[in-house]
């Protein structure tokens, strides 16, 4: 696995160190819809290559055409994530697999059943010894779907080839992130690192009531409502709509939002304020994220299936 | 007979005397426990309709986890506690569930837990190998989008509208590491050829007291933590 340069080094299980059969193993198992009950969606369904492994939908699209509740995150640098899912509720890559493969509005299926049904294929039995030295299993489907997610590593886009010398950003993308770095906006309190994400929970105003809780479904804590897992922004440009109920269908909309500071609320971060950004700011701003669109990442054969 | 021949006799006396009693008290039991599923006085079957205060309930689907298995004495001291071993009841079985073998005497209570410790509830399903209790399940017993095991499912229908024909969905997914409960039964059943077959009798209509199952019909803890508190002070009841 390749590493792009100003990257950390990515935390992996002990038991689930990356080999190239169980990564060939995990990209099969991603593509395959045998995972859902009704084999009629896979985690590429909603996890689409070419919008940085997230989808244009509003809301998620699950077996039987059944509508979720929230919208596709991209799996862009999955592997660095300290926990999954919005709420933060998933403790690992391999213990995140269960989330949606046993949801109602997602894949609508079983470990166990799913394992039984797979099992029944040689070519997944023969991948299982080879890659875990075990029949297939929930650890080699967990493992595997697992250790293919953390290949999923993107970090070659117009801006970081700015930062290693390479390629210029355009004028406007460069005042763009100056603005995104300033204390005007403070974008980066939050968004910040090589993932543009410090991946803490924050409330950002976007509603005065929320009909999602956010992290409180977790913690149950009312200090918690509203709040989310702060979303990278690598490819942000590639995964319109946004925010966590796809309610922002564009770029524009969202510069929007945080320009007017958003929507009253008790457990608001106190960095949401009016911004005050002109017009041409607003789009420096907008030419600043497009440069974090990463192709060779939405291209990559590595993580597509022939 | 010289004063040191009787000595020796009554020194063999006491030995003898000792061992047995020892032999009494340490002897190795093996803790078996067999469940019985009722709903009041009648047995607890799947499909089956209950009345509950009045009210006509169906039992469609009983599941828990216990674990934290300890044998005590009358006086409530323990002999051993089985904390490496996990149960995971199906209301449908009526097979006994061996736990462990310990070196006990006259056991009259049992402690566990309904529940896994919390170590144990952030862990991953897929790390036991199947059969194992604590192995992926189906239904699932292991929420996947906020990691932990379902320490107790109850799946129903309740009669709403009073027309004698339970309708409305009654779903109790109960979990998250403040519910891990524990209680103590008392134990009735001696051991026969070593092994002490405890029967603890688990009655669902417990579970309802205090509850207004008319409204409070569904909790899956986080969506309504009251609820899944009041079921949980009703756990202990509902084992004896």
């Amino acid at each position: 696995m390749d590493i792009p340069e100003g990257f950390p080094d990515m935390p992996i299980p002990e038991d689930n160190q990356l080999t190239e059969d169980r990564v060939a193993l995990g990209k099969q198992l991603f593509y395959d819809m045998r995972l859902s009950r009704q084999s009629d969606v896979s985690c590429a369904s909603c996890h689409l290559q070419e919008r940085a492994f997230a989808d244009q939908n509003i809301l998620s699209i699950g077996t039987q055409e059944r509508v979720g509740f929230r919208n596709v995150p991209s799996l862009a640098n999955i592997g660095y994530h300290p926990y999954l899912f919005r709420e933060g509720g998933g403790i690992s890559l391999e213990t995140q697999v269960l989330g949606p493969l046993e949801a109602e509005d997602e894949m609508d299926f079983n470990m166990v059943e799913a394992v039984e049904r797979l099992s029944q294929f040689p070519d997944y039995q023969e991948q299982a010894q080879t890659a875990y030295g075990r029949p297939f299993s929930a650890f080699v489907l967990s493992r595997a779907l697992a250790a293919f997610q953390r290949t999923l590593i993107s970090g070659n886009s117009a801006f970081d080839q700015d930062q290693r010398g390479e390629l210029a950003l355009s004028e406007a993308a460069a005042r763009g992130l100056q603005l995104f770095t300033s204390e005007k906006t403070n974008c980066q309190n939050c968004h910040d690192g090589f993932d543009f994400s410090n991946y803490a929970f924050e409330n950002n105003g976007l509603y005065e009531q929320y009909n999602d809780t956010g992290r409180s479904r977790v913690t149950f804590q009312d200090s918690d409502i509203g709040k989310f897992k702060v979303p990278s922004l690598r490819n942000v440009a590639l995964t319109p709509p946004y925010m966590h109920d796809g309610s922002l269908s564009d770029l524009e909309s969202v510069i929007e939002h945080y320009n007017t500071g958003g929507k009253a609320h008790v457990n608001k971060s106190s960095l949401i304020r009016p911004l005050g950004l002109s017009d041409d700011e607003k789009s420096d701003l907008i030419e600043f994220l497009k440069s974090l669109s990463d192709n060779c990442f939405i291209s990559n054969p590595d993580f597509a299936i022939e | 007979m010289s004063i040191r021949t009787i000595s020796f006799a009554v020194l063999v006396t006491l030995c003898i005397g000792l061992f047995t009693a020892c032999k009494d008290d340490d002897e190795d039991l093996t803790l078996s426990l067999r469940f019985e599923h009722k709903f009041g006085a009648e047995d607890a079957v799947y499909g089956n309709t209950y009345m509950v205060n009045g009210t006509a309930v169906q039992f469609d689907l009983g599941i828990f986890y216990c674990s934290v298995f300890t044998p005590k004495s009358s006086s409530g001291d323990a002999f051993t506690s089985f904390t490496d071993e996990f149960l995971l009841v199906r209301a449908e079985e009526s097979a006994a569930y061996e736990v462990g073998t310990f070196s006990g005497g006259d056991v009259r209570k049992l402690g566990f837990s309904i529940g896994v410790d919390s170590e144990i509830n952030h862990g991953d399903p897929a790390n036991w190998q199947s059969p194992h209790p604590l192995a992926s399940q189906s239904p699932s017993m292991y929420w996947g989008w906020d990691n932990g095991y379902i320490f107790f499912k109850f799946e129903g229908r309740v009669d709403r509208d009073n027309d004698g024909v339970p309708d409305a969905i009654m779903l109790y997914h109960i979990g998250k590491d403040q519910f891990f409960t524990s209680t103590e039964i008392d134990i009735q059943e001696n051991p026969v050829d070593g092994v002490l077959t405890a029967v603890v009798t688990v009655d669902y209509a417990k579970l309802f007291e205090n509850i207004d199952i008319l409204e409070d019909r569904v909790s899956h803890t986080g969506d309504n933590l009251q609820l899944a508190a009041d079921l949980v002070e009703n756990w202990p009841r509902m084992f004896n």
